[in-house]
């Protein structure tokens, strides 16, 4: 048996394809972990560090040098390509994460990829970031991308409410909306993971608590396989909301792991994916990460560890005003290794 | 059925009360879940048709129920209480119970209300009193407003007359407009952890600014009835139905 260290980035790689375990579980953040102390602490603020690719790097460093994560993950926002798509953002304060202002289409006419998609500022700046990550980190810690799928671009795009009552009373507009995003979500993976991401989180919210599983699998299932076979390289789901009864749906779809809610019961998860797919998760954040104590922590990260998830992570973009010591305690939790049977 | 733990709702909790638009006050304490029929002056069959018009994609299937109740001489508030509103609260009850998804409830306000439309002149003939006046907001920073038009047009079908100040209404926006309009009910609504915090301030402020102050009801999916007795909201509703037995409650 091998006694030596793992490594972060070793750690990490292993995890997303359920391989072997080393010495404890990996921590990563395949969504935000930034909050307004990690930000106080490397003196590097939002809405700059959504726009500047250095502040956007250096930020996200801050993950694994302050938290001690295992993963740098350099988009904070969800809003990229919705600027980058004509969408007004407005790109938020040290309190506020950005938001559209302005959802521009109506009609599937109303949706234009520009050809320079990529050298849009808000594109470029994630795929600068990347790169710079790359350079610095790319040889110890895991490099996490992440891309919006065309359920979230839609959303953006049209109003939510709006997009979702066409599900019943338009499906055919649905379709055409999802198949000429793909594109957006294609591309900008592709070049997120070229310029330097060992993994791309493909975040779609098509999320339990709004839409049914048929939904998920009129709609969405054919076009995320199609999305995973076109990116080629590492894809992790992050789909919110308690999705428990569609857990299948993620393994068919193709991707290598799923980022998943406490709402879904860890150890249910785990039998259910049957390793067929990596499950990343599960700290609830509000009650436990932003409301808890760094105890409370410890007790769902041991209980995910023990449950068997492949990589232990907070179970979405975290609050703002989360206090890091409980962002710690995950780590904490993780280095005591699996628990003795 | 085993429901999921989202829809369960906090433990304990009866999801009877999805249905207590339809039970008279005097009633309301009866066991919860048992509605008797023979109060009602609408037959099963015909709950049944609003019903269905609520799950139908097309809007004339509901605008031509409604017509023909009103041709039929029928009482308007037969019409919207044991009709519009009863088939919108049994599709809430689906909802808590993992059968239906927000698009179907979406579905089932927008053909509510387009019901509701057809019914108002007739309502208005009968000089039916407004319950009360409810100044609703999503809150500053946030622009999440799924929530609040549900609960918007349950309230309005319920006989509230409704001000809707949008979305990230500023705290001045809501002191100004209850100056104003003198509401005897405020509901705040938040999405976001983040700006679910900006609810304790705006009620503190509504508190301070009038000597009489408008109760205030919050929701959102962050909120919970533990936040709203931290904040010292007058209630919590975490959905649109239970809004409505707030507000009666509140303003009887």
């Amino acid at each position: 048996m091998r006694n030596l260290l793992s490594t972060p980035k070793r750690r990490f790689l292993s995890g997303i394809f359920g391989g072997r375990k080393g010495d404890r579980i990996s921590v990563a953040n395949p969504t935000s972990i930034v909050s307004v102390e990690l930000m106080e602490k490397m003196g590097i603020f939002f809405p700059e560090a959504h726009l500047d690719s250095n502040r956007m790097a250096e930020l996200s460093a801050g993950g694994y040098e302050i938290l001690g994560f295992d993963t740098v993950m350099p988009e904070f926002s969800v809003q990229q390509e919705a600027e980058a798509l004509g969408c007004e953002v407005d790109w938020g304060s040290p309190t506020m994460m950005p938001d559209a202002k302005t959802h521009p289409a109506k009609e599937i006419n109303d949706i234009q990829i520009p050809e320079n998609l990529l050298e849009k500022p808000s594109m470029k700046v994630v795929l600068k970031a990347l790169e710079i990550l790359r350079k610095s980190y790319g040889d110890h810690v895991g490099i996490i991308g992440k891309v919006m799928g065309p359920w979230t671009l839609s959303y953006h795009m049209c109003r939510v409410q709006d997009f979702l009552l066409w599900t019943l009373t338009d499906p055919d507009k649905i379709r055409q909306f999802l198949d000429r995003l793909k594109e957006v979500t294609i591309t900008f993976a592709k070049a997120q993971l070229q310029a330097g991401a060992d993994a791309v989180v493909i975040a779609d919210h098509a999320t339990g608590d709004l839409v049914s599983p048929k939904t998920y699998q009129n709609f969405l299932l054919p076009i995320h396989q199609e999305i995973n076979q076109r990116i080629g390289g590492p894809t992790i789901l992050h789909l919110c909301g308690n999705c428990s009864d569609r857990l299948r749906l993620f393994v068919e779809a193709g991707f290598d792991a799923y980022h998943f809610e406490w709402q879904v019961d860890a150890k249910m998860a785990v039998q259910v994916v049957n390793h067929e797919m990596s499950l990343i998760g599960n700290i609830a954040n509000r009650d436990v990460l932003f409301g808890g104590t760094p105890e409370d922590v410890y007790k769902q990260a041991r209980y995910s560890i023990e449950a068997g998830v492949d990589i232990l992570a907070p179970e979405c973009a975290v609050p703002l005003q989360t206090p890091m010591v409980n962002l710690k305690a995950i780590v904490e939790a993780a280095k005591e290794g699996y628990s003795q049977e | 059925m085993k429901l999921p733990a989202h829809r369960a709702g906090l433990p304990g909790k009866e999801i009877s009360f999805i249905l207590c638009p339809l039970t008279p006050p005097t009633r309301r304490g009866l066991r919860g879940t048992y509605r008797s029929r023979k109060y009602l002056n609408m037959t099963k069959e015909e709950s049944d048709l609003f019903y269905k018009a609520l799950r139908d994609t097309n809007l004339f299937n509901v605008e031509n129920l409604v017509k023909k109740y009103i041709e039929n001489q029928a009482s308007p508030l037969t019409i919207l209480n044991e009709g519009l509103i009863g088939a919108m609260g049994m599709i809430g009850q689906e909802f808590k119970t993992g059968q239906v998804w927000v698009p179907e409830v979406l579905l089932a306000a927008r053909n509510m209300n387009r019901g509701i439309e057809i019914l108002k002149p007739e309502l208005l003939k009968n000089k039916v009193q407004s319950k009360g006046k409810f100044i609703i907001g999503t809150v500053k920073g946030d622009i999440h407003d799924i929530g609040k038009n549900l609960v918007t047009m349950m309230m309005t079908g319920a006989g509230y007359q409704v001000i809707d100040l949008g979305i990230d209404v500023p705290k001045e926006r809501f002191l100004e407009a209850i100056t104003q309009e003198k509401p005897g009910l405020v509901g705040l609504s938040a999405l976001l952890t983040t700006t679910m915090l900006e609810m304790k301030d705006v009620i503190h402020s509504i508190r301070q600014s009038f000597p009489n102050p408008p109760k205030v009801i919050i929701g959102g999916a962050p909120v919970t009835q533990k936040f709203a007795d931290e904040i010292e909201a007058d209630g919590y509703g975490e959905d649109a139905v239970r809004a409505i037995e707030l507000a009666n409650q509140l303003l009887a």
